[in-house]
């Protein structure tokens, strides 16, 4: 006990729970979770358009073309954004060690993000669209968006510019990164790229756009999740944090020149492909920093693994990420990148790495912090298991499915066979990828079920403290006193 | 075509800036304590009940 005293330096005395504004916790995470139940959906609902096309109608607004951008801005401002920044508000307080200011502003704020997304959202399938990729939004819902993410940079800012103790975490690190650099991009993709440039120029600017969305917004931001819950779900501290640091600094160094390997083989410059496809492989430093840090900081915590949900999550969005980011940075070759380019492969790629990582940590630190939330234990831990059953065998097998489909399909295009028997031949491989959808769709749906009832049952009751990992989960009715 | 020329200058100052602020990070001594920044992060409002695995 006097280690752990003397370690927390500055911190001592100092009441964690005290500085979270619990109200802006709870509200970011309820609208988190309505996201995390709709958005997801829209993507099962469109994929049986490709067995099906005709089961929504003729109606224009239901197309494919229409709804895609929904799913997509959906998942990654909605599902994972809102849970990310409703985490944050958690998460900053407790390693600074001080409250965050004006934090009477963070609920509206909340509010703000979730009915500008909301109205945006509802506007794509009539039309309104920028033609931008995950950039698609109308600028009626872009600029409130922008002015909250704006916000919630200058709140996180001061709270970190206030921290007891001078060094950084690395959770910290990645988190100042992510809302400096995504409030430039914002303006950069909302503002300046869709009125100003054309053509072939406003692709390559697209490219660095876009690749900021995925890789200096979803990226650092799931870092500030994993890097924090990880730890403290396992209780181990970080296995490495000075490796921690060369992942932070190389991610910094590399990720502003990858933008251009979206579009190799066009008519941007042969040598700025280039340069785009050696830092793509340069990010597997930062990639394989992080996942010998996730798994020696388990290490000697594998007894009772099994029943810590939130770090269940997380380890098993490591694992699709080891898978997601192979697949990105050898996408980013030449010669991988001639036949997937257009194929399922980059589906199975984005899905692994959005969904399949970081919406899965975003839902690991929500099942860490909700409870937590409510102050009670989680409502119950064979729901939640299921849940996370589903999720993964969803996940694993639309990543396996897709992979293959797109191989297949691509080599196919190379070697000349007729383009609609190719699509023929996709049909098992879409219905698979729709159950898995359904798959995870259902455990999600059971997941924020077990929340909503942790929420619900049992408002009187006092705080109770959560069990270390390994102790069997306190069931629904209480212990037996 | 010619956008490269704002583009990767624009990519390059962005890099060079990760560079400066790398530097400026380890003149200011954030590097100083690893380990405690670590451990405080799982300091939480209950202690580990056990001691920590050693590895």
């Amino acid at each position: 006990m006097t280690e752990t005293l003397q370690l927390r330096g500055r911190f001592t005395g100092v009441d964690l729970d005290q500085l979270v504004d619990w109200r802006v916790v709870r509200t970011w995470l309820y609208l988190g979770m309505f996201w995390l139940m709709v958005t997801p959906s829209i993507g099962v609902a469109l994929s049986g358009l490709f067995n099906y096309p005709d089961y929504l109608g003729t109606t224009l607004g239901l197309t494919f073309g229409r709804l895609r951008p929904v799913h997509v801005n959906g998942v990654i401002f909605g599902a994972f954004s809102t849970l990310f920044i409703g985490e944050c508000y958690y998460l900053v307080p407790r390693l600074c060690g001080v409250r965050v200011p004006w934090s009477q502003w963070a609920v509206p704020l909340a509010w703000v993000w979730s009915i500008a997304l909301l109205a945006g959202l509802i506007s794509l399938p009539f039309g309104t669209n920028h033609g931008l990729e995950a950039g698609e939004l109308p600028l009626f819902a872009e600029i409130p968006m922008f002015i909250v993410v704006a916000a919630a940079t200058a709140q996180f800012l001061m709270t970190v510019a206030q921290r007891l103790e001078p060094q950084l975490y690395v959770a910290l690190w990645y988190l100042i990164a992510a809302f400096i650099w995504t409030t430039m991009n914002l303006v950069l993709g909302s503002f300046i790229l869709p009125y100003t440039i054309s053509g072939i120029n406003s692709a390559a600017f697209h490219g660095l756009y876009i690749h900021y969305i995925v890789g200096l917004w979803i990226t650092p931001a799931g870092y500030v999740l994993i890097y924090y819950f990880l730890p403290v779900s396992v209780r181990n501290p970080l296995y490495a944090h000075k490796l921690s640091l060369v992942g932070f600094w190389s991610l910094a160094l590399f990720y502003p020149f990858v933008g251009i390997h979206h579009y190799l083989y066009s008519p941007i410059a042969d040598w700025a492909e280039t340069l785009a496809i050696v830092t793509s492989m340069l990010l597997i430093i930062p990639v394989w920093t992080v996942l010998v840090n996730f798994f020696g900081t388990v290490h000697g915590r594998w007894d009772g693994f099994g029943k810590n949900l939130p770090a269940k999550f997380l380890i098993m969005g490591s694992l699709m990420y080891l898978a997601g980011c192979f697949q990105g940075s050898v996408e980013a070759l030449r010669s991988i990148q001639q036949p997937t380019h257009f194929s399922d492969f980059v589906i199975s790629h984005s899905h692994l790495t959005v969904f399949g990582t970081f919406v899965v940590w975003a839902m690991g630190g929500l099942v860490y912090v909700w409870p937590r939330v409510c102050g009670r234990e989680l409502w119950s831990f064979a729901l939640g298991n299921w849940a996370f059953w589903l999720i993964t065998v969803g996940i694993s097998t639309m990543g396996l499915v897709l992979t293959a489909a797109g191989l297949q399909q691509g080599f196919e295009w190379m070697n000349g066979t007729e383009w609609v028997d190719t699509v023929v031949r996709m049909r098992p491989y879409w219905l698979v990828r729709t159950l898995s959808g359904i798959s995870m769709d259902t455990g999600m749906s059971l997941l924020v079920i077990n929340l909503m009832m942790t929420a619900l049952t049992r408002p009187t009751e006092a705080r109770e403290v959560a069990p270390a990992p390994g102790v069997a989960p306190v069931p629904a009715g209480g212990s037996a006193q | 075509m010619e956008i490269l020329v704002i583009l990767v200058p624009l990519a390059l100052m962005l890099g060079l800036a990760g560079l400066v602020a790398f530097l400026w990070s380890l003149r200011s001594g954030q590097y100083d304590d690893l380990e405690g920044a670590a451990w405080r992060a799982i300091a939480d409002d209950d202690p580990p009940q056990e001691a920590p695995a050693k590895r």
